[in-house]
């Protein structure tokens, strides 16, 4: 059977294999037409003779897909339509203000990934479903075989499965008499729709909806949360009016003036590729750097000079002792903080109304009652007594709670020796100017939220001498890019349409939100359907029109009339049991005191998945055990998928359709590294199989389902790519006014074959810096900073240099806070919680304390006979994309997915580097190898995020069917909802011991993860 | 007589493993092979007399090494077939049409250079790219090194540049053993005599499956 799946693509990779070899040179059947059947041995050898036939093809530059940080500069070098070789920009000498973007291991072995054998080839179906509802054993799900079918079939199935499904489902009662009717949502999204579809829409952002069902009135139920910023976004966002634009010196800045790093929970070698110069350019010339963690990862030896460890979800811990030393010693200035911020001492809390909203003067500012009327000794008792108490300071010394956050307090905790904090809270309160660059990774825990209040708490109190000072930065998500974001920032150096993004947005949609409206006059006419006309899900809230909203998730915006969906946590708890949380959900108040009025639990019933995109929840959502359960339910009649490969969720799933991979696409711009533009504005090899486009299966619904398909695709991918290039500016030499970065000719329209404004009156088309063939034939174009083109600027540093209050500016998708100063205190965060916050779960303060998880973190270790000793949390691994790449050999064989454990660790339980290891949580059980290391502490254990999970397939010999030999870090993780649905991935507590059983190979020598085909 | 030397600095080194990548990619290595390969050790040890233990002068470090073109190649002196050149510019290469794949070189090398390639049963090897070389450009590893950490040239000129430069740094053998053309800036923190612990997995550092 497999013999005859691999049949199928022989003739094409023989092509590939040909055509590598060629270019390998010194091979007897080079360049001849042996035909596609001919097999060509490697006989040949690089060192035999020249590459002459190197000069056959052309280099294409590409960018790099993977990663979301500095898309580096990818060039392929294609032979008759394949791809045979890689190499980056060489185009100018290299020096870190003016670099080469060098791509790592991920961008480099692109080729590789694109050709790969476990590449999906076209639309399967699974042998045992069958349409109908009544026929389609769930129970093979994942164990069955696969047959091929047309793209017709399997698109009309999928059509005629969710009409019918919808159908059935909606007969189970009328209006307000339907059983799963939900009277929270009938002001807002009227009668029919306050019953949610039984239609599961498995992908992360509304952008991504199936367009076909929403132009249908059946719409889809969607899944929300936070899984890449952890619980940064709701907590930052109110108290400091934005998560990312803090403040910011550009990458150059930081390099040449920053005196102090220190790097928070990330590890920037890695997984911020890119930056590394900037620090080893920082450090050259003498800064020093930090770096906290549980982690000291091999890619910071280039510029770390002192690591302090850190347990997992112990962070706001370290960040209280640093305020404590800075505080109790004296080390800073306490009137620059408190005209900065609200709530650090008892004499700044701000004044609040019966409500906990604050009083603001005339101009929007927060009236701080007047000395004298609180503080000790005073006549106020009661709430106002409790509420004046509760400020920052007081609570880091422990005047009131009898508990001074000192470094010994905190080393107990968070593992950090004593001498190290006091070194660390020293650096940080007096080096100036400071750079400190947090990861999103430490918020992703149980208490998540407290952590990114420490963050800013502390990069305020240590403000003065930072902020608004060149090299002074405070910021996550660590990317030290020149102003961030493109897209959240209002410091860009290209000004785009949009931001192009992650690998699932290179669809052909770059004007698909209103909320991203194109930046200043564009010069492109849209087509007659523009996005804003598009249909939205009639069953669930979309991102559209709301405040800096891509991914559909609440970054601390909750709309109680709004329904979001289930957490991404509890999805496959909402598939089995058939209810989930509404985030406004009723609980008690912070205090229980109160039970407040919410929406309650709500009732769904899952009868159908769809996952149209490429995002892959079942390897990538938390609890993978439980998510193979969700997918094997018996009521979820119909699953269908697309992928390049097999992924977890497509081996679950009853309908797969093989997707084209970023090369395949009709070129693809990107825009997310500020100081780059880069594009292939052709295909470097076309779709292969029968792959196609995710757009075009959704397009190609709507004409089944028929409803326009334009719905789901408005522009052709040329004309998208198009419209983002004709809408890009860039700043000129002076660093304030911009022009149009691309001119083109009436023949550069006409050879593209896109739908352009060429009016007289529109003029921008033929003004700007290059020409479209320059860029064409360049692939890129790239920014060279002067003096004044560099960035030190930020919603702080106005507040700051000129007093400029935090308040919201919907233009620039600026939050702001409520008080206009960044809220030590944060009432904002107090009433949301009560409004809406954790599901009745977390717990989210005010000020930023620390909070004990006893269940899941470093307290749950220390239990008498814990049964789980160990923490244990995963991080970005180095060759993969989360969880694309899993199958590329030649890059597995560099980078395997490891338990990285303690040497003290691995002694106590006999394990050698190198040793297969079974990794257990109350979750599930992977196997993994261990490599024994002094760089990770003792008590904690790592593993990579987004290994493929594999039960009992992929390697002979292991039929022990709960044990996931692939280990995927979501098999330990728990199905818990906390924060504002954000995943708490990163605190696990787990045992290990070495595996005596027959060891798998190593992962880079297993079998392509294809589908098992059917004997017709 | 020059001699072609590659120069690595561990003290910059990342781990990347892109090196490694870039010249499996020029070479079309299928995996399992490699003929370049980046170590990684880590060194330093934890304190345990307090209760909680404190990290005491741990750090790691990382280099890249492929063949070495040595001045006095052991892999040439052991070849029954003499398929073993080295060439006036100092690069050692292999002649594919006189290789019989004996696997001698393979074991005299005291840096696991050579590589089988098992479907034709030839011993490969870095050859410094000589052929992008010719051409004027840069050996595919140095190309791609987003740290600049991979220099080449005349091993002599390199000396002057780095003269801080050694021949030898955990896990690599004597030099004496065969005068290696290769120059090494060991990391700030590294000692020598530090006992250190390689973190590698076992196919990661293999030039091919044995």
């Amino acid at each position: 059977m497999r013999k005859k799946e691999l049949d199928v693509s022989r003739r094409n990779f023989l092509k590939w294999s040909a055509a590598a070899a060629v270019l390998s040179g010194g091979l007897t059947a080079c360049g001849s037409s042996g035909g596609e059947d001919t097999i060509v041995a490697g006989g040949g050898s690089p060192q035999d003779k020249p590459d002459a036939l190197l000069k056959a093809g052309k280099w294409v530059t590409v960018p790099c897909p993977d990663c979301a940080t500095y898309r580096c500069v990818n060039r392929a070098y294609v032979v008759d339509g394949i791809p045979v070789r890689q190499k980056t920009d060489d185009s100018h000498p290299y020096s870190y203000d003016y670099p080469q973007f060098r791509p790592c291991i991920k961008g480099r072995s692109m080729r590789w990934s694109v050709l790969s054998p476990a590449r999906l080839k076209y639309p399967m179906k699974r042998v045992s479903w069958k349409p109908g509802g009544s026929d389609f054993h769930p129970e093979l799900r994942g164990r069955d075989e696969w047959v091929r079918i047309t793209w017709a079939e399997a698109l009309q199935h999928i059509v005629s499965e969710c009409n019918r499904i919808n159908s059935e489902y909606m007969a189970l009662g009328s209006g307000t008499s339907h059983p799963y009717y939900d009277a929270n949502y009938a002001a807002s999204y009227g009668i029919n729709n306050a019953i949610p579809s039984p239609i599961l829409n498995l992908a992360y952002t509304a952008d991504m909806e199936p367009r076909f069902l929403n132009a249908l009135g059946i719409g889809t139920l969607p899944i929300f949360g936070q899984n890449s910023t952890g619980a940064w976004p709701c907590a930052s966002t109110h108290m400091v009016g934005d998560r990312i634009e803090a403040t910011k010196s550009d990458r150059i800045t930081v390099a040449e003036n920053s005196n102090l790093i220190v790097q928070w929970g990330v590890n920037p070698s890695w997984t911020k590729f890119g930056s590394q110069q900037t620090y080893r350019a920082a450090k050259e010339r003498g800064c020093k750097v930090y770096n906290v963690g549980p982690w000291l990862a091999p890619g910071s030896a280039a510029f770390v000079d002192e690591w302090i460890p850190c347990r997992p979800g112990t962070d706001t811990a370290l960040l209280l002792a640093i305020a404590y030393v800075a505080i109790s010693e004296g080390l800073i200035d306490e009137d620059w903080v408190n005209a900065h911020c609200v709530g650090y001492d008892h004499l700044h809390m701000p004044l609040r109304d019966s409500n906990n909203f604050p009083i603001l003067d005339g101009n929007g500012v927060s009236v701080i009652e007047p000395s004298g009327s609180w503080g000790p000794g005073n006549a106020l008792t009661g709430e106002h007594h409790r509420y004046w108490q509760e400020n920052f300071k007081d609570y880091v010394l422990g005047t009131y709670d009898g508990v001074p956050k000192t470094p010994a307090w905190a080393s107990a905790i968070c593992g950090a020796p004593v001498n190290k904090i006091i070194s660390l809270a020293k650096d940080m309160a007096l080096i100036k100017p400071m750079a400190v660059i947090s990861g999103d990774a430490p918020a992703r825990v149980y208490h998540g939220g407290s952590y990114a209040q420490a963050f800013f708490a502390i990069g305020m109190l240590c403000g003065k001498g930072n902020i608004g000072v060149p090299g002074g930065r405070l910021d996550d998500p660590g990317l030290l890019h020149f102003g961030s974001y493109q897209y959240f920032s209002r410091n860009d150096r290209f000004i785009s349409g949009w931001y192009l993004g992650l690998l699932h947005e290179q669809l052909g949609d770059t004007l698909r939100s209103p909320a991203f409206p194109v930046a200043p006059a564009a010069p492109v006419t849209t087509p007659a359907t523009t996005a804003g006309d598009r249909p939205r899900n009639p069953k669930g809230f979309i991102s559209y029109g709301a405040i800096r909203q891509p991914w559909a998730t609440l970054y601390g915006n909750y709309q109680a009339n709004e329904y979001y969906g289930i957490g991404f946590a509890e999805v496959w708890d909402a598939i089995l049991t058939g209810e989930h949380h509404d985030p406004g959900h009723t609980r008690y108040n912070m205090d229980d005191t109160e039970l407040l009025p919410g929406h309650g639990k709500k009732k769904v019933d899952i009868r159908a998945i769809l996952k149209i995109d490429i995002t892959n929840c079942v390897n990538q959502v938390v609890n993978t055990n439980k998510a193979v359960q969700a997918m094997r339910s018996p009521k979820v009649e119909f699953i269908a998928a697309t992928d390049f490969y097999m992924t977890s969720t497509l081996r679950y799933a009853d309908i797969i359709l093989p997707c084209i991979s970023f090369w395949e696409h009709e070129g693809h711009y990107s825009f997310l590294n500020p100081e780059i533009m880069i594009g292939n504005p052709e295909r470097v090899i076309a779709p292969m199989f029968e792959c196609r486009a995710d757009t075009d299966v959704d397009a190609e619904l709507c004409k089944i389902a028929g409803v326009d398909p334009k719905f789901a695709a408005p522009y052709t991918e040329k004309q998208a790519m198009f419209n983002a290039l004709a809408n890009a500016y860039v700043f000129k030499t002076d660093g304030t006014t911009k022009e149009p970065l691309v001119k083109f000719t009436a023949n550069d329209i006409y050879d593209l074959g896109v739908d352009a404004d060429t009016s007289p009156t529109s003029s921008l088309l033929t003004e700007g810096r290059i020409t479209y063939q320059e860029f064409k034939e360049k692939g890129l174009y790239q920014v060279r900073m002067t003096e004044k083109t560099k960035q030190n600027e930020g919603w702080l540093k106005d507040l700051v240099e000129n007093g400029t209050p935090l308040t919201a500016n919907y233009t620039t998708r600026f939050t702001g806070t409520e008080t206009g100063k960044v809220e030590l205190y944060c009432m904002k965060l107090k009433r949301y919680h009560d409004l809406v916050y954790s599901f009745g779960t977390t717990h989210l303060d005010p000020l930023p304390k620390y909070q004990a998880d006893t269940a899941h973190g470093y307290e749950a270790t220390q239990a008498l006979n814990a049964e789980y000793p160990l923490q244990c949390y995963s991080v970005h691994p180095y060759h993969r994309i989360h969880s694309q790449r899993s199958d590329n050999s030649s890059v597995v064989e560099l980078c395997d997915d490891i338990a990285t454990i303690n040497v003290l660790d691995a002694q106590r339980y006999g394990i050698s580097n190198g040793d297969w290891v079974l990794i257990e949580s109350e979750a599930g059980k992977i196997l993994r190898r261990a490599s024994v290391v002094s760089t990770i502490m003792p008590g904690v254990m790592q593993t990579t995020e987004g290994a493929t999970a594999r039960y009992n397939y992929g390697t002979s010999g292991f039929e022990d069917e709960s044990i996931d030999i692939g280990g995927n870090a979501n098999t330990l993780t728990y199905s818990l909802l906390c924060g504002e649905g954000h995943q708490a991935y990163n605190s696990v507590v787990v045992k290990i011991s070495r595996w005596t059983g027959t060891p798998p190979l190593p992962q880079y020598k297993w079998e392509p993860d294809l589908p098992r085909m059917a004997s017709e | 007589m020059s001699q072609y030397a590659f120069y690595y600095n561990a003290d910059k080194c990342i781990y990347c493993r892109v090196c490694v990548l870039a010249c499996k990619d020029k070479h079309n290595l299928k995996p399992g092979r490699k003929f370049r390969r980046v170590y990684s050790g880590c060194g330093g040890s934890w304190d345990t007399s307090s209760s909680t233990p404190s990290p005491d002068g741990v750090y790691s470090y990382s280099f890249t090494i492929a063949c070495n073109h040595c001045a006095d190649p052991a892999c040439k002196k052991v070849c029954p077939e003499n398929a073993i050149g080295k060439r006036g510019d100092g690069i050692v290469f292999i002649d594919r049409e006189l290789c019989i794949g004996c696997g001698s070189c393979s074991a005299a090398c005291p840096y696991n250079a050579p590589s089988l390639d098992k479907e034709t049963m030839k011993m490969e090897k870095c050859d410094f790219c000589r052929e992008l070389l010719a051409e004027g450009e840069t050996p595919a590893c140095a190309a791609s090194c987003n740290m600049q950490a991979i220099e080449y040239g005349d091993i002599e000129a390199l000396k002057v540049l780095h003269p801080e430069a050694v021949q030898q740094i955990k896990p690599l053998p004597d030099p004496s053993q065969t005068k290696p053309s290769l120059l090494i800036t060991p990391h700030r923190k590294y000692i020598e005599g530090d006992e250190i612990s390689l973190m590698n997995m076992p196919e990661e550092i293999q030039a091919y499956e044995v």
